[in-house]
């Protein structure tokens, strides 16, 4: 019975753990992010998830058990080796056993990208304290998980009301959103000396991970800062990285964590179970762009995003568009640069915008973005073949609202404004601190022409 | 003449060069069925009627307004160096758009969206010829100290641009950055009227007084025993050329070496006689950014600023006109 009882939670185990990676690495696309994280696929990004779900419980120590007595292989639950060692052994389960019971102090081998963007264990102490994020992508998902308490430095902050949570005593690094000064560094790595217990971790958005230079890393290992690096800019990969971060700072950020990805991956299933029927040649071929004028490359996370929402990159249909736009980000520097690719479907541009708007604020906004000035030359021009075509999606809102409007930008009979619009109300009441007190008509999410038409009426 | 000419078939041959897939022959007929009324090529006319003919022609005021303008200066102060920026004209227009693109100030209240770093850059072009006119009002001014006065502007200017993005965002500082360099892109339909308006009248009237310029360029006292102010001619086409830049810099930015280099190449031509020397410096000019234009849209991944080739061509182009002069035009 007792043996019967092992074969069926392991056979149980073994489908959850296939169709949780199977998922990943579906929904991340076949590009370039998928083969970095391809490795270790898993939902919570935390040594010691062996079963790959959510959150460490007697679930993973059972696994942990059954690998030890030889019941299980350890080459299929490679998140069974707590400490990545190469070995799953009592020191394994010791750890796992402190993970379970949240023990403050645990060791804990957290899942992540290096510099080289490869997937690396990175060990942290439980809970996580004292963190500095960099890139509003990690920033903001270390708010949805409430994390901002446990903020001491940070090195720009542009939003206001969405970093808002920021813990009062965070010291003000005097970064920008694309670099970090010696200036900024220096004082970094000061904020390390002065605070109790130093720096619990710098948490880096991949996207800037250019500034971690070599020399960077070196003042990280000698002071013992750990590195929790993610390419969070992808709405997937963020949905796990607010899962992950809430687990690492324990208590009411782990709950809500779980409750965001919970939420993101129901949001992620509909969509996809919605498309099912949708036929390849149906699919929307999208160009993405960002900072108004920016072209995205196919291995952008906008573009990983838009794919995760059903759509297809254009540059994968394109040789030419492919060749040309090969980098995450290239600026359009004449008003015909998009005038050989008008056969794609639809101009998917992001833009963060912040939220607590007036109604003002909202008709500022909406023309400002449509209209903005490029150095003397509104967007409009840049996408005169597309403007019943482009959209601009607010990059601040949480992955899933972001893709539930990419969504409706696309298939916009099948995912209504209604729906995207329900998808933020979600998150508007599910109590993370970003979007505390906003409602529908103080964060502007989504513009169309329609909505453009409107403002200026 | 030749100039002309050459100006003429790169005004066509522009049109069917940039991102934009079109042949000449195509983009030529394009442009002639506009003007006929029978469009049959609805993108093909977007792109070459709305983006790519005032593009030209604003390429064109814009090599020949730069041209001339250097031309005056290089007459007025008889300094071969002497350009419409080095008075402070670029840094000045500049420091506009800065406040615009970067801090999203208007410095005219009223004045909103994309014409704001426009008007802010117009407005700014002028303050260093303003402040040389102030100065020279109330203490005599020589041809030399009203250079360094510019020169010295040119620098504070410069200083300030620097202190604001040194701070900047990255996007703004990139459209900063690109304004810098000079783009004709920038020029539009509604564009047209100021540029081209400002820039026939200024130059009319620079040629008017083409008589009064050669007599400047015998030197002060020359002026002086043939019944001129060289002063008063000085400040007078110092104030018409600050204008006639400022009209065209505000819409493309500042586009590097024309108005330092357009000048000399006609020189070579027609010498230094002002009747001939200002038209040949515009259809120099014209042809040359032109060229340029027609270079830049296609270089790069999707297009470059005009500024970069013209500089990039100046340059070597400027360093060749001196090695192969073989006595100085200035003696």
């Amino acid at each position: 019975m007792e043996r019967k009882s092992t074969v069926m939670i392991a056979a149980v185990a073994v489908a959850v753990a296939v169709i949780a990676a199977g998922a990943f690495v579906v929904l991340n696309g076949g590009g370039n992010d998928a083969g970095r994280n391809a490795t270790i696929a898993s939902e919570l990004q935390i040594r010691g998830n062996a079963n790959d779900d959510y959150t460490i419980d007697g679930e993973d120590m059972a696994i942990l058990e059954d690998i030890i007595a030889g019941g299980k292989s350890k080459e299929d639950y490679p998140l069974a080796d707590v400490n990545g060692d190469g070995n799953v052994d009592e020191t394994d389960v010791s750890l796992l056993k402190d993970l379970i019971d949240r023990k403050s102090g645990t060791s804990v081998y957290v899942i992540c990208l290096d510099r080289d963007g490869n997937t690396t264990s990175v060990e942290v102490t439980y809970p996580l304290r004292n963190v500095v994020p960099y890139g509003t992508n990690m920033q903001l998902p270390l708010l949805y998980a409430n994390g901002g308490q446990y903020v001491a430095g940070y090195f720009v902050s542009s939003y206001g009301v969405a970093e808002a949570s920021i813990a009062a005593s965070a010291v003000d690094l005097e970064g920008n959103q694309r670099s970090i000064s010696d200036a900024s560094w220096s004082k970094f790595t000061a904020l390390d000396g002065s605070t109790e217990g130093g720096l619990g971790a710098i948490l880096v958005d991949y996207s800037g991970i250019s500034q971690i230079t070599d020399k960077r890393m070196g003042d990280l290992e000698e002071a013992g800062i750990p590195m929790i690096c993610y390419e969070s800019a992808d709405a997937t990969a963020e949905i796990t990285t607010v899962l992950t971060l809430g687990f690492l700072l324990g208590g009411d950020c782990e709950t809500m964590g779980v409750e965001y990805a919970q939420t993101a991956w129901n949001i992620v299933g509909e969509i996809k179970d919605k498309l099912g029927d949708v036929e390849e040649k149906d699919r929307m071929h999208y160009i993405c762009c960002t900072m108004y004028i920016y072209v995205c490359g196919e291995s952008s996370s906008f573009n990983t995003s838009a794919t995760t929402a059903g759509g297809i990159s254009y540059a994968s249909v394109n040789p030419e568009f492919a060749s040309k736009y090969t980098k995450n980000s290239t600026k359009m520097m004449s008003t015909d640069a998009l005038s050989n690719f008008t056969d794609a479907d639809i101009i998917i541009n992001n833009r963060s915008m912040d939220w607590g708007l007036t109604a003002d604020d909202m008709k500022s906004l909406i023309i400002d973005t449509w209209d903005h000035d490029n150095g003397g030359v509104s967007s409009t021009v840049y996408f005169a073949k597309f403007l019943d075509r482009l959209v601009y999606i607010d990059n601040l809102l949480p992955g899933a609202v972001k893709l539930a409007y990419m969504a409706h930008a696309m298939y916009g009979d099948i995912f209504s404004m209604e729906w995207a619009d329900g998808v933020l109300q979600t998150y508007i009441g599910m109590g993370t601190l970003p979007l505390k007190g906003q409602t529908a008509d103080t964060v502007l999410a989504y513009i169309d022409v329609d909505v453009y038409n409107a403002a200026v009426a | 003449m030749l100039l002309s000419l050459l100006a003429v078939a790169a005004f066509f041959l522009t049109l069917g060069s940039g991102v934009y897939r079109i042949s000449v022959a195509h983009a030529v007929e394009v442009f002639f069925d506009h003007l006929g009324g029978n469009i049959s090529d609805a993108d093909g006319d977007y792109y070459i009627w709305e983006l790519r003919v005032p593009r030209a022609l604003g390429a064109v005021i814009t090599g020949a307004a730069l041209s001339v303008a250097g031309a005056i200066m290089q007459n007025d102060f008889r300094n071969p160096l002497a350009e419409p920026y080095t008075m402070g004209i670029s840094s000045g227009a500049f420091l506009g758009a800065v406040l615009s693109i970067i801090c999203g100030i208007s410095v005219v209240p009223f004045v909103t969206g994309t014409a704001v770093t426009m008007v802010n850059a117009f407005l700014f072009s002028l303050i260093p010829t303003a402040i040389i006119v102030l100065i020279s009002r109330f203490r005599k001014m020589t041809p030399a100290a009203m250079i360094l006065t510019g020169v010295a502007i040119m620098f504070l200017f410069s200083s300030i641009c620097q202190v604001i993005m040194v701070t900047a965002p990255s996007e703004s500082l990139a459209d900063a950055y690109m304004w810098r360099v000079g783009d004709i892109g920038r020029v539009f339909w509604s564009s047209l009227p100021l540029m081209s308006g400002a820039t026939a009248v200024i130059v009319v009237i620079l040629y008017s007084m083409a008589g009064k310029l050669n007599v400047m360029y015998a030197g002060d006292r020359a002026a002086m025993t043939l019944g001129e102010s060289a002063n008063r001619i000085r400040i007078v086409t110092l104030v018409l050329v600050s204008f006639l830049t400022a009209s065209v810099v505000s819409y493309t930015g500042t586009i590097g070496f024309i108005g330092l280099v357009g000048p000399h190449v006609a020189r070579i031509f027609v010498g230094s006689d002002n009747r001939y020397l200002i038209p040949a410096s515009a259809a120099f000019g014209a042809a040359f950014i032109l060229l340029a234009d027609t270079v830049a849209k296609v270089s790069g991944v999707n297009g470059l600023p005009v500024g970069v080739i013209s500089s990039m061509v100046g340059g070597p182009l400027f360093i060749w006109i001196l090695v192969r002069q073989r006595k100085s035009a200035w003696a």
